[in-house]
């Protein structure tokens, strides 16, 4: 139950934190972009890339609250990692379990793999 | 705890009012008339009995019906709406005619699934698309039912158009005079979902030829889990029941009558006639000064519905549906969560997003319905509410405009 509440509470903060939110400018910046205006789900995600280290990340997102939350979880999981790193520790399961989304939202999580592979793959 | 956020959500249901509520108590307890009406043995059973009669008559006389046996209590609108479709059909069914059931894809859920059910057993189900208003073209009307007569010269089929008043989602009246004028021209019956409709609008049945018309209580400042259908006698419509098991509400609707409930329907939708002027006076104010304010503060808004919102023929007062470009309706509830309680024009319920098949059938496109909520206000609502709301809405429409990809483009 506790468990449940801090999962809950984990959602509602990163719904309401803005510091990821908006654009990165600059002839460095990477920018990736998943789902589409015709599904109502848009990403765009705007990096900012070191030495294979991310090391500034901004988005926008189109798209239902559960989306907002997944880019932000997104945005603070791969800050300050490097390509290994996050190749390493990201999986759809576990961003599953801690965001702890109902089940017919969990397509979105697809979207933000859609992400990494293209960024993976640069 | 913070202060609770302002409601807005008044169509999907209201707050008993107090007098309503101190009623309701009177029929609960033993000192109270807390008796079974069907009693006629004993003094507790008069006594609701009495508290039942007079809401009978209270809604009669709201609804200018001069014999109050025409009002049969059911559990709300749902219920009324299947009473009304299924029992009217089920008289009908395997007999050597044809049964067609007319109605809009605008309908409320409570019509549109047992429309569909009766689909399946064997009746003609016709849908008749709204103009992009959402208002519905009689002329559209006239063709399908002279379609109808012109296919069935030999046996005469049974008709019944079921079409509601007023629309939960964008708050557009359909005019309903007339729609029951051209449906008995051509021998039909009319049913009208009237949930949105009653407490907000004057309606005389005893000058518009409605043969059924649904009500729910919770609507207009009742309790919930209390409605009506409106069954005309003359000409009598026939209706079986659903519900069988001892013959209560004149045979259409077995099982004991909740007295309080129905106590608190009566004397809730009294005092919605008591001042229904004045007070959707002041209600269309408050939608004015709403949509000015936040007209006036964003750009790119549409209204679904009648755009014209002094136009009180074609649209409510107290419902208004606004598409905001940019920005997707459920992370706008999600944003205004402490601010507003307010309810999307779609609903997210499966996997791939389902939009509200209200606007879908106006024409509005998904990205559009996406973008649309429905606020809707009522009677605890004050002017300065307004402000708080326009301030809200605003400062997270910007916020969430600022994030989205599309905005910018």
């Amino acid at each position: 139950m506790k468990d449940l509440e801090h999962k809950k509470l984990k959602q509602a903060q990163t719904f309401y934190n803005q510091d990821y939110w908006g654009v990165l400018l600059g002839p460095d910046i990477k920018i990736y972009q998943a789902g589409s205006l015709s599904s109502g789900q848009l990403i765009k995600i705007y990096l900012e890339i070191s030495n294979q280290k991310i090391i500034d990340i901004r988005v926008q997102v189109y798209g239902g609250p559960y989306l907002i939350i997944a880019a932000g979880y997104f945005c603070e999981f791969v800050l300050n990692k490097n390509f290994k790193e996050i190749l390493e520790k990201f999986s759809l399961e576990k961003i599953w379990a801690d965001l702890n989304f109902p089940e017919h939202k969990k397509s979105i999580l697809l979207l933000l793999e859609d992400i990494l592979q293209n960024l993976l793959s640069t | 705890m913070s202060r609770l956020p302002l409601y807005l959500d008044y169509a999907a249901t209201t707050p008993v009012d107090p007098r309503v509520a101190a009623l309701m108590a009177e029929c609960l307890s033993l000192e109270g008339d807390f008796g079974n009406p069907a009693s006629n043995t004993h003094v507790y059973g008069f006594k609701a009995k009495t508290r039942v009669d007079q809401a009978r008559e209270q809604i009669a006389a709201a609804l200018k019906i001069l014999d109050p046996r025409e009002i049969i209590f059911t559990s709300g609108a749902t219920e009324s709406n299947n009473l009304a479709l299924q029992g009217f059909f089920k008289n009908y069914l395997n007999l050597n005619h044809q049964n067609y059931l007319i109605t809009m894809p605008t309908e409320h859920k409570a019509v549109l699934d047992p429309a569909n059910y009766l689909s399946t057993q064997g009746v003609n189900l016709i849908y008749l698309k709204p103009e992009p208003d959402g208002i519905l073209n009689l002329e559209k009307l006239e063709q399908a039912l002279k379609n109808i007569a012109q296919e069935n010269q030999k046996n005469k089929p049974k008709i019944l158009v079921s079409i509601m008043w007023v629309n939960n989602e964008t708050g557009v009246i359909q005019n309903i005079l007339k729609i029951a004028e051209l449906v008995k021209s051509y021998g039909g019956y009319l049913h009208v979902d009237a949930a949105q409709a009653a407490g907000k609008l004057e309606i005389n049945l005893s000058q518009i030829p409605i043969d059924l018309l649904s009500l729910s209580a919770h609507k207009f400042y009742g309790p919930k889990g209390i409605g009506a259908l409106y069954i005309k006698r003359k000409p009598k419509v026939n209706l079986s029941p659903l519900i069988y098991g001892g013959g209560h509400e004149m045979g259409f609707r077995s099982g004991t009558l909740p007295a309080h409930q129905i106590a608190g329907m009566g004397l809730a939708l009294y005092l919605s006639h008591e001042n229904l002027a004045q007070e959707s006076d002041r209600i269309l104010k408050l939608k004015n000064k709403f949509w000015t304010g936040l007209a006036q503060n964003l750009s790119q808004l549409k209204i679904n519905g009648i755009k014209n919102l002094e136009d009180q023929n074609l649209a409510i007062p107290n419902i208004l549906n606004i598409g905001f470009e940019g920005v997707d309706s459920e992370s706008l509830i999600m944003a205004l969560q402490e601010d507003l309680a307010v309810s999307a024009g779609s609903a997210c319920t499966s996997a791939s997003i389902e939009t509200s098949h209200v606007l879908s059938a106006m024409g509005v496109s998904d990205q559009d319905a996406h973008e649309s909520l429905r606020f809707s206000f009522g009677r605890f609502v004050l002017d300065s509410d307004i402000d708080r709301a326009i301030l809200a809405i605003t400062q997270q429409v910007k916020k969430l405009r600022a994030m989205s990809p599309i905005w910018q483009i």
